[in-house]
């Protein structure tokens, strides 16, 4: 017995000593994924650039040039200029502005209320028939159909198409929120905290909420993808961000008559949005891994 | 309360005549009952009501290994529920160190009440390192980080967790490693009671030994109470001190010492039980005489009149499916709920 119990210690130090080599910082995870270092990089430069796009734009956005009309790119113009000689590299950098900030505010209003909602009707279920029939009624509409049938009523604006995309999103992260707590408060870990008196909070912050969290942030940046396309999709449409606002889909929209002689008006904005999308999708996934302690010690196999 | 306030309470006999001072009762519940309503589907009426517990008494007392035996099914885990404070009884009284407790659940505290699970690994928070999963209950009633940190080192020493393991995560833990921090969580807080619902069915043989080593250790260090709740003879054999065999729910015998259930069963049940479980020695029992009981567990929406057992039970006369037999003392400290046992044992 006592041999056996020396032999047990030995087995228990050397084992915890591997487990302190295995363990890992969440952001080394992510960062041995390229793609995910290559979506990040991408997308922090876009928000860089939005935030100093005065400084970093080489022309005014609005500015029209008309004798530079339709200059394909090349140096003076690096992505060409439209119709009315605006630099279209100037307009994509203040665009950013628009599109990164109006899907950053609708990601974190809808992650924030959304979350609560999702939370709280999870938890009683009193409150859960009454939420999730007004996210039944939210969710009936199509989600473009559902923010076009909000801006005509609202009329254009960039924060009008922040509310009408809120309502859009927020309902769709309730229920996801609703989901998981539904499934997390079956689990033994909840009856066990339940049955040590933890007061409701205590479980929904502490257990509840931490072990929800990494599916809601890949859903987060599924969701940031989400919301560049549709307020790319409301200004193409023409009832997004006004005219003397730049954005991606204004761009987009206004090169759509030229695409035949000037390429470069709705390729370039298609593209930024293209990469920008598929950018939080690939992050989405390395966030995924890092969010699950079991993957630190296995993404180095 | 010693042993003769206790023993005037004529809805629960005592071990009479042992001529010993009885420890303190930790707990004692009186004919409990818990009835679960089922429903119906959308706008149906209630379907039934299942009895998980029918009118169960017993009592626990200092320093007692209580263990609770029976089939999947019969209710020993609600019953360990309800017992624990966790579940409102239906109907009945618990009374804790004397006190009774109201329907409240809310009324027990870490401090009095703690539990060990089955499921191993689902009772540990996967986003938690072991020092804070550790460590929950002393949050809860809000001690401060030094209690906690100086508790948690030292029950995780005792538990047989080197301190490496303290900013571990229950994934990188083996079963029998994620149990012992259960059994760490539960002892932090110096619990009068702590029940162990199946705390070793998950677990491999040779780790089984271990825990149960490790609870017995710790029994006699911090002279803790058990209330072990499992399907599995052998090993209350082995740990307990008192045995509760559960029918139904029902509880339909009791033995204190707990040796006096395996030495002479006197529940057809009981007697079943044992005769279906292969005991280590080959000459104790011969596989070919094991007598398996016949039939299965009814359904407990629809339980049988009279006595539960009478559908399987080889004995079966015209009383037992009329009446329900009455718990009866047969000899000191061992009851039973059976028509024909004698004061003889027969």
């Amino acid at each position: 017995m006592n041999h056996a119990a020396t032999h047990l210690e030995d087995m228990k130090t050397t084992e915890a000593k591997t487990v302190k080599k295995r363990r890992e910082s969440g952001v080394k995870v992510l960062f041995r994924n390229p793609l995910a270092i290559l979506s990040f990089l991408y997308l922090t430069g876009t928000g860089l650039m939005a935030v100093f796009a005065p400084w970093v734009a080489p022309y005014d956005p609005n500015y029209m040039d008309i004798d530079a009309r339709f200059t394909a790119p090349g140096l003076q113009h690096w992505l060409g200029t439209d119709h009315l000689g605006r630099d279209v590299l100037s307009r994509m950098i203040h665009g950013a502005r628009t599109t990164m900030g109006v899907s950053v505010a609708v990601v974190i209003l809808s992650a924030f209320v959304g979350t609560s909602l999702g939370l709280i009707s999870g938890f009683f279920r009193r409150a859960d028939e009454i939420i999730m029939r007004v996210t039944d009624l939210l969710m009936a509409f199509p989600p473009l159909v559902g923010a076009l049938a909000v801006m005509a009523f609202l009329g254009p604006g960039v924060e009008n198409i922040v509310l009408a995309l809120f309502l859009v999103m927020v309902p769709r992260v309730a229920r996801i929120t609703r989901g998981e707590t539904l499934v997390l408060r079956e689990m033994t870990f909840i009856k066990a905290a339940q049955m040590m008196k933890a007061g409701t909070g205590r479980i929904i912050f502490r257990h509840i909420l931490p072990n929800a969290m990494s599916p809601l942030v890949v859903y987060f940046t599924l969701l940031f993808a989400g919301t560049i396309m549709a307020e790319a999709g409301l200004s193409f449409l023409g009832i997004g961000s006004p005219p003397e606002v730049p954005s991606w889909g204004i761009v987009l929209s206004e090169g759509r008559y030229y695409m035949r002689n000037a390429w470069w008006l709705t390729v370039m904005p298609g593209l930024a949005i293209f990469i920008a999308v598929l950018s939080c999708n690939l992050l989405g996934d390395g966030i995924r891994d890092v969010g699950d302690p079991r993957q630190y010690g296995r993404a180095r196999k | 309360m010693n042993r003769n306030e206790a023993a005037t309470n004529q809805d629960i006999p005592t071990a009479e005549g042992t001529g010993t001072m009885l420890p303190p009762e930790i707990l004692k519940i009186i004919d409990i009952k818990k009835h679960f309503q089922l429903k119906g589907g959308f706008l149906s009426r209630s379907k039934g009501i299942l009895k998980a517990v029918d009118g169960v008494s017993l009592q626990i007392r200092k320093g007692d290994i209580f263990g609770l035996a029976g089939e999947s099914g019969c209710g020993k885990t609600t019953l360990g529920y309800v017992a624990g404070g966790i579940l409102p009884q239906t109907e009945g009284t618990i009374h804790f160190e004397g006190q009774p407790i109201d329907d409240r659940s809310g009324k027990l505290t870490v401090r009095d009440v703690q539990f060990i699970f089955q499921d191993i690994s689902g009772a540990l928070n996967p986003k938690w390192m072991i020092k804070d999963i550790i460590a929950e209950p002393l949050a809860i009633i809000g001690e401060t980080a030094q209690v906690r940190r100086e508790k948690t080192e030292r029950f995780m020493k005792e538990v047989g967790l080197t301190l490496e393991y303290l900013d571990a995560y229950p994934h990188e833990l083996s079963g029998g490693q994620r149990q012992r921090v259960s059994i760490a969580r539960a002892m932090v807080t110096n619990p009068k009671l702590i029940v162990c619902d199946e705390p070793f069915s998950a677990l491999d043989v040779s780790v089984q030994a271990q825990i149960i080593s490790l609870l017995i250790k710790l029994k006699r260090q911090f002279d803790l109470t058990y209330l072990i709740i499992s399907h599995d003879l052998a090993l209350l054999q082995y740990i307990c001190n008192v045995l509760a065999v559960m029918y139904l729910g029902e509880i339909v015998e009791e033995a204190v010492p707990a040796e006096k259930l395996f030495t002479n069963p006197l529940h057809p049940y009981s007697q079943g039980l044992l005769g279906s479980f292969l005991f280590a020695d080959p000459n104790k029992q011969r596989i070919d005489a094991i007598e398996i009981l016949a039939g299965e567990v009814p359904n407990p929406i629809l339980p049988p009149q009279g006595c539960r057992f009478h559908p399987r039970c080889k004995h079966c006369r015209d009383i037992c499916r009329k009446e329900k037999p009455v718990m009866r003392e047969i000899d000191p400290g061992h009851r039973v709920a059976c028509h024909f046992v004698q004061h003889d044992g027969s």
